[in-house]
């Protein structure tokens, strides 16, 4: 997947109209226009919770590094298409 | 998706009562409210139990919603906990002060009915209301709302769609629903007299392509008809699924899968269970009537869509193992006449 769209200094928001919950620690995500429900596995959940429009994305795969001692190159990675994922199906807007 | 522990999204029916009279109303909303309808309390522990549950998305329809009046009061509640709130009205008690009103609660999208592009068509269909829809359409898109306009296509104004939707882009109406009538309610009584052709229906999907290839206007026809036909069944593929995310709660109370599942006789009560319980009743229920070895008749033998809609089933025939006669096999195994003769409103 390509990942050119954005680089680890983009501050990404969930859109407005972008509901959740926390389901058994899964985020449950409802595009509420769209009237499309996602459900994240926990890693995804954790990322979810910090995209508040803040946030750099660096600071979040650090944190992410931290808080599940991985290796950072492979996870930098492995995030950047998830956010582009997420931008690509219109969850989050930066 | 894992069976969730409760909705993600719900359509409310806060009431059946309506202040309009269409021929077509799948939910027979009548003009005076029911005698066992919930009461302001009643509703109050609805809402509450919407909230507490996390639901994320309520849209609040009936009969006519503004009728009840503490729908404001619902919106804001609402609102205030992060839920995204629709309202579904025929406009008819909007007024400017009311719609500044429902901005001020936190509400963001009304979905209109329409169903003609000029008065006397739309106005045989549901009521003197055309000029009205189009003064409101205006002071909602003045007041930012998203605007969504629903079009149930019926024999009398299906040759009418295009134009509907011309005036929706005059408008700027954001989005436009087409749903084909389906067979309930007193779209049920009026079925055989209100129900679109086939080669009108084929005719409408030409016509909105063309729509979009001159970028005038996108939407899609939901239509019963061709889905039975393409498919070879009828609106029924989510009963009792894992995937299912929403539900619809109604005036008396009970909590449903659907529209067409309301018609069952089977209490699922939120005031007596809560959501939650409902909600996973639901389940329960959904799987027990769609049980394909309890079926009778002609959809035992026939196999093709493992029966077809129950609740239809049901409404039809009084029995909800009994014949899906909606169906293209069934109509071919069975006269014409005989598809009159075999219905039956179940009072």
């Amino acid at each position: 997947m390509e990942t050119n769209k954005i680089n680890d200094h983009i501050t990404p928001k969930i859109r407005e109209n972008v509901l959740y919950r926390i389901e058994n620690g899964k985020a449950v995500l409802f595009d509420a226009i769209e009237g499309e429900p996602y459900i994240l596995n926990e890693t995804a959940t954790k990322i979810w919770q910090y995209l508040d429009g803040k946030t750099e994305l660096n600071k979040i795969i650090e944190q992410i590094v931290c808080d599940y001692q991985i290796d950072k190159k492979q996870i930098k990675e492995e995030i950047l298409q998830f956010v582009n994922e997420l931008l690509e199906k219109e969850l989050v807007e930066i | 998706m894992p069976f969730l522990k409760s909705p993600l999204e719900i359509y409310w029916v806060l009431t059946n009562k309506c202040n309009i009279d269409c021929t077509f109303c799948f939910m027979d909303a009548e003009k005076y409210q029911g005698e066992f309808e919930l009461t302001s309390e009643e509703r109050e522990f609805i809402l509450h139990e919407i909230i507490d549950n996390q639901v994320l998305k309520v849209i609040l329809t009936g009969g006519e919603p503004l009728l009840i009046p503490e729908i404001f009061h619902y919106i804001q509640s609402l609102s205030e906990k992060n839920i995204w709130v629709e309202l579904t009205t025929n406009g008819i008690r909007l007024t400017r002060n009311k719609i500044s009103r429902l901005k001020g609660c936190g509400l963001k999208t009304i979905q209109l009915s329409i169903n003609g592009s000029y008065a006397s068509l739309n106005d045989s269909l549901m009521g003197r209301s055309f000029d009205r829809i189009v003064r409101v359409s205006e002071m909602l898109l003045q007041e930012d709302f998203n605007l969504h306009y629903k079009v149930t296509v019926t024999r009398q104004n299906i040759r009418d769609v295009p134009n509907i939707l011309r005036l929706a882009r005059k408008i700027g109406v954001q989005e436009t629903t087409l749903d084909e009538i389906a067979p309930i309610g007193r779209g049920f009584k009026n079925y055989f007299y209100l129900k679109p052709c086939r080669e009108d229906l084929l005719w409408l999907k030409k016509e909105l392509q063309k729509l979009i290839d001159e970028q005038i206007y996108e939407t899609e026809l939901d239509s019963f008809t061709l889905d039975l036909e393409e498919d070879g069944h009828g609106p029924i593929c989510a009963l009792g699924d894992d995937d299912i995310y929403s539900a619809q709660i109604f005036q008396y109370g009970d909590l449903y899968q659907c529209t067409m599942s309301s018609i069952w006789p089977i209490k699922n009560s939120v005031l007596e269970k809560g959501l939650a319980k409902a909600w996973q009743d639901l389940k329960w229920i959904t799987n027990e009537f769609t049980k394909q070895d309890k079926l009778t008749g002609f959809c035992k033998t026939c196999g093709e869509c493992g029966g077809g809609c129950r609740p239809l089933a049901y409404l039809a025939t009084g029995d909800i193992w009994g014949d899906f006669i909606f169906c293209d096999n069934w109509k071919t195994n069975n006269s014409t006449n005989a598809n009159h003769n075999k219905l039956k409103v179940i009072q």
